[in-house]
């Protein structure tokens, strides 16, 4: 399910297809296909694969969610009985949705800031030529390949109370241990702390290869009117990144709200729920709790929310392309 | 039900079922068709349970008990991840009528799973006809096992909590005798005194607990018990508790969590090392740890240790949080009696290997191996003998049992106020809203 | 010449009359770069120091894992821990079952998107329009929220607890048809033309003429979906309860169960696990590296 999200890159990069394609000569298959095969144009054969992949494993979805989200279907078995718009009105009563929804928002807000400015940070510092500038790169990314299990295994272990090697350090400068993993706001700063750790990579990758892009004859220019690189830096390479910080935002949310993994993994949403993001709310109630009807209807709420928000970052981010 | 076993199932188990039915086929055919059906499904039992770790290696060897004695029947066991996948999938298996024949599954779990929906009777009659009857069982393990007369569930064991004794850490504080029998405690205080003890003669935590739910929920449960307390969850009504004395467990237990006699911050692994690696010198948790610090002591010398049943400290009465795998008949669309008999058979098999599973830690309930002379030899086993008749089962609701949304509303709210992080009143009325909530949406089962 | 769409970037603007007041020299050049080096290294000590430690635990013997406060050495180095996990089978299993999902995933996920792709950009149908949009519409659904019905879907298709209930759908990626649609359509339409001249079907200057030309990018995405399909947790982990057709992150999730408490081994476990991909990367870093710059895809 890694529907890779994407920029929208050029939206007027090279040719388009349009008029010139219509002037194709009428296409074909293999020979040895019977007549009324030959007749379908190949590009429907072309698209077909991915069109039936799309309708059964992406729209179907979409639908089947809708209709149980009317039901009390039970994972015990049987549709259930049809409760019209039942399950949403429980939803909004329920405590725990908006309490885990607030949670996802609250690691949405801490986490995406620190994305971008360690992994900026990270990029201006190791863009130039400069000894062991590989090994340093593969610091930076190396955990963004690390499957997250692995991530929280060590983590887990790092962030230990009791016999972990951060209370251990903290320890030694004479700082009381600290219940990372098991006291809330301690809890939710790990959950961005391990999130950050793990995932800066990707946008450090992004803001390189931009940073890459910056033509050195801009700064070779400001060099020569005696530019320093603080005013290099304001003037020239921030302003140009403008984009690429932009991409980074729109990919970043639609991640976080989309946070799971590495929560389930840390935390389970513990302590005292106070770190369970809405994901982990519709699996508990769906896979747990076994009311697959109410939890389709809680996801289909948040699906519309995500799909809301993915349309108005494209409505802004193009339109922002257009004007630059 | 499109292509269960071939079309889109491209697991390397049915790949290994093709072609084993396929090299059956052959076989049959060189034979000439002597008997016997082609086709697995016949002549077959699918057992799903859900033991990993220790409890898997045993599980397995009573596989083959099974397998050695009745070698015309193909035994196809798969084990599963444990908690709530597991019977998600059971639930799932059985909605669909294509259950396996056998499922192993905690007791208290029973309830979750629509006894008569997704789960289907024994018939008395034919389990008694493999040596099994209702009376070689604990009154009340068979009561929980049964709805509207009939059973639903055959125990296997009981398991529950246990003390731990690191007897080279323990010995010296003089809490434990020679004959490895505990001092007795006379209220809280005396229990705190220990810990306060043993916490000054080695400098590290007396006690080892665990603050993941499940974990935490067993600990309270004992001690609520001990108190008196109970717990009812009546569908469609409110929960019924006894608010005071959850009060005073909680007390008692920020008391114990004080970061010298114990640790509210260990999670489980962390909980098992520290008694594993010879720091903390008592440990509360379930039996079945002790094949890991069996295998600990064969390997490395240490932890010296021994099992003890959980004294009475809060109460009385020495009450203790248990829970007891049982082996149930998932629902299928057509029963037939020649495969009933062979899963009725299967699941005596395991009862009489009951010693095997006893080498984990568990406590057999099957009078023919409980009243044994070789279970009651056992040693450490045979101390805590008594856990199965002081044990508490979990309150029953579609929602309770074995890692279930119950443990876990419980679990968080424990935690919360062992860090310290709420108050004792706040978490329970926390609990209560929760509980009536669930008790208020219909029942999925 | 395929020129890939390249991060966004701002066109450089001209600096106005250009004139910077005279820079103050704080530092000279070359202490700059000393300062810039030094944080530079700090980060990436930082960075690794989960990695170090969780190798440091695994070649400890297990009973001076929980020493406190924590020590980087212990009285000896051993590869037990290594040894254990390794006899236990399970990770070889779950590697196996990794390399499979993921190598099925990024094999259908490119050569379906391409062939889309290829046909968004050169052959006209009636409806293609209808169909691109839709596919571009595909982009923005976040499609694991609906996990629930997903999960429903299996149930009904019978592929819950199979290899093709963890693989089928990874596979639907409309915003890879998008990207290679951009490079496809850079391709020189005569190469096409002239094959065409010569006979040549569809299917033909397909595989001989635009895929060879779009290697490049085709090894890029490639990688970033395998990257992503063999990391992937959340799929997998719904969909499978079988341990023997667990992936290896989700098998990984339940190694506490097979293990015992060992955190050499689990150490050790972690250490196992992580290498493929870092290996991976060491072998295809220019492809990785192009592979997020170009396409942008996989929310991370």
């Amino acid at each position: 399910m890694s529907t890779p999200a994407v920029h929208t890159p050029a939206q007027g990069t090279g040719a388009t297809s349009g008029p010139r394609a219509s002037r194709r000569p009428s296409p074909r298959l293999s020979l040895h296909s019977p007549p009324a095969l030959r007749r379908i144009p190949p590009g429907v054969w072309f698209v077909a694969p991915f069109i039936v992949l799309y309708l059964v494993f992406l729209l179907t979805p979409i639908a089947l969610g809708l209709v149980t989200s009317f039901f009390n279907t039970s994972l015990a078995g049987g549709t259930g009985d049809f409760v019209g718009l039942g399950n949403y009105r429980e939803l909004l009563a329920d405590d725990a949705v908006a309490s885990s929804a607030a949670n996802t928002l609250r690691f949405t807000l801490y986490s995406t800031p620190l994305l971008i400015v360690v992994a900026l940070v990270m990029a201006l510092l190791t863009h130039r030529n400069m000894p062991a500038r590989w090994l340093f790169r593969l610091a930076y990314f190396m955990p963004f390949l690390v499957p997250v299990t692995v991530v929280t295994m060590i983590w887990t272990w790092l962030l230990g109370t009791d016999f972990g090697l951060i209370n251990g350090m903290l320890d030694g400068i004479g700082l009381g241990p600290v219940n990372w993993l098991g006291e809330p706001a301690a809890a939710m700063t790990s959950v961005v702390m391990v999130t950050v750790w793990w995932t800066v990579g990707f946008n450090y990758l992004l803001y390189l290869a931009a940073l890459q892009g910056i033509p050195e004859e801009l700064y070779e220019a400001s060099s020569i009117d005696g530019a320093n690189a603080w005013q290099q830096l304001f003037r020239i390479t921030l302003p140009l990144l403008r984009r690429t910080t932009g991409l980074i935002l729109v990919l970043q949310l639609i991640a976080s709200l989309k946070v799971f993994d590495q929560i389930y993994l840390l935390t389970s949403g513990g302590p005292n729920f106070s770190t369970r993001p809405i994901l982990e709310y519709i699996y508990d109630v769906g896979f747990t709790g076994l009311r697959i009807g109410y939890s389709s209807a809680i996801s289909y709420a948040f699906f519309l929310v995500i799909l809301v928000i993915a349309l108005i970052q494209l409505r802004l981010f193009s339109r922002k392309e257009g004007s630059a | 039900m499109p292509h269960h076993h071939v079309g889109g199932s491209l697991t390397r188990r049915n790949v290994l079922r093709i072609g084993a039915a396929g090299a059956a086929g052959a076989a049959a055919a060189t034979l000439g068709g002597c008997g016997g059906t082609v086709f697995g499904a016949a002549d077959q039992v699918r057992y799903w349970n859900l033991f990993s770790g220790g409890d898997g290696e045993r599980m397995q060897r009573m596989e083959a008990a099974y397998r050695t004695a009745h070698p015309e029947t193909n035994l196809e066991a798969v084990t599963l991840t444990w908690g709530a996948p597991y019977y998600t999938k059971l639930a799932m298996a059985a909605a669909g009528g294509r259950a396996p024949e056998v499922g192993a599954l905690h007791l208290t779990r029973l309830a979750s799973m629509a006894p008569g929906r997704l789960l289907d009777p024994f018939d008395e009659d034919l389990l008694a006809d493999v040596g099994v009857r209702r009376q070689d069982f604990p009154e009340h393990l068979v009561e929980r096992a049964s709805v509207g007369g009939e059973l639903y569930a055959v125990p296997l064991d009981v398991h529950g909590l246990v003390l731990y004794v690191n007897r080279e850490v323990v010995r010296p504080t003089g809490l434990l005798d020679s004959a490895d029998r505990l001092a007795e405690f006379r209220g809280p205080a005396d229990f705190l005194n220990a810990l306060d003890e043993i916490h000054t003669a080695t400098g590290e935590i007396a006690l080892a607990t665990a603050n993941d739910p499940s974990s935490l929920w067993r600990l309270f449960w004992t001690f609520y018990r001990q108190l008196g307390g109970d717990i009812q969850l009546p569908v469609g009504e409110r929960v019924q508790y006894d608010r005071d004395a959850m009060v005073e467990v909680m007390e008692f237990f920020l008391e114990v969590f004080d970061g010298n006699r114990a640790s509210a911050t260990l999670d489980y692994d962390a909980g098992v090392a520290a008694f594993q690696n010879g720091i903390a010198g008592l440990q509360l948790n379930g039996s079945w740890e002790l094949p890991s610090y069996a295998d600990a002591l064969e390997t490395t010398g240490s932890p010296d240790f021994t099992m003890l049943p959980v004294p009475a400290v809060l109460g009385p009465e020495p009450a203790v949080w248990v829970d007891s795998h049982a082996l149930v008949l998932p629902h299928q669309d057509s029963r037939d009696d020649a495969g009933d008999r062979r899963a009725y058979e299967f699941i005596a098999t395991l009862l009489e290997n009951g010693l095997v599973w006893a080498s984990g830690g568990h406590i057999p309930v099957y009078e023919p191996v409980s009243a044994s002379d070789e279970y009651r030899s056992l040693e450490p086993q045979s101390n805590y003998r008594s856990t199965a008749a002081d044990g508490e089962l979990d309150p029953e609701a579609w929602f309770a049992g074995a890692g279930s949304d119950f443990h876990n509303q419980m679990g968080q709210v424990l935690n919360a106020v062992f860090t310290r992080s709420m108050s004792p009143d706040d978490g329970i009325s926390q609990w209560e809203r929760a509980m009536n909530q669930l008790l208020s949406t219909p029942s999925p089962v | 010449m395929m020129s890939a769409p390249t991060v966004p970037l701002d066109t450089p603007r001209p600096t106005g009359d250009g004139r910077l007041p005279s820079p103050p020299r704080l530092f000279t050049p070359r202490l700059g770069r000393v300062c810039i080096w030094v944080a530079a290294a700090l980060i990436a000590f930082v960075w690794l120091l989960p990695m170090l430690w969780a190798l440091a635990t695994s070649v400890k013997p297990e009973a001076e894992t929980t020493a406190y406060p924590p020590e980087w050495t212990a009285s000896r180095f051993t590869g037990e821990a290594y040894r254990q996990v390794l006899s236990q089978g399970d990770l070889v299993v779950w590697f196996l079952n990794s390399t499979i999902v993921a190598v099925a995933v990024t094999v259908i996920t490119v050569i379906t998107s391409a062939w889309a792709a290829y046909a968004f950009a050169r052959l006209p149908f009636r409806g293609r329009n209808a169909l691109y949009a839709l596919t571009i519409a595909g982009i923005i659904v976040p499609a694991n929220v609906l996990v629930v019905p997903l999960f429903q879907q299996m149930r009904i298709m019978g592929m819950v607890d199979t290899y093709w209930g963890i693989i089928l759908p990874q596979v639907v990626a409309p915003a890879m048809v998008f990207i290679l649609k951009k490079f496809f359509e850079a391709v020189p339409r005569e190469l096409e033309d002239a094959a065409q001249m010569d006979g040549a079907g569809r299917g033909r200057i397909f595989w001989m003429i635009v895929m060879p030309l779009c290697r490049p990018i085709l090894a890029a995405v490639s990688i970033f979906v395998f990257i992503g399909a063999w990391n992937n947790f959340f799929w997998p982990f719904i969909v499978t309860s079988d341990p023997d057709l667990m992936t290896l992150p989700v098998g990984l999730a339940n190694v506490q169960n097979a293990f015992g408490v060992r955190y050499a081994q689990l150490m050790a476990a972690a250490v196992l696990a992580a290498l493929p991909l870092v290996l991976i990367f060491l072998f295809f870093q220019r492809q990785i590296v192009r592979g997020v710059a170009t396409a942008g895809l996989g929310g991370n």
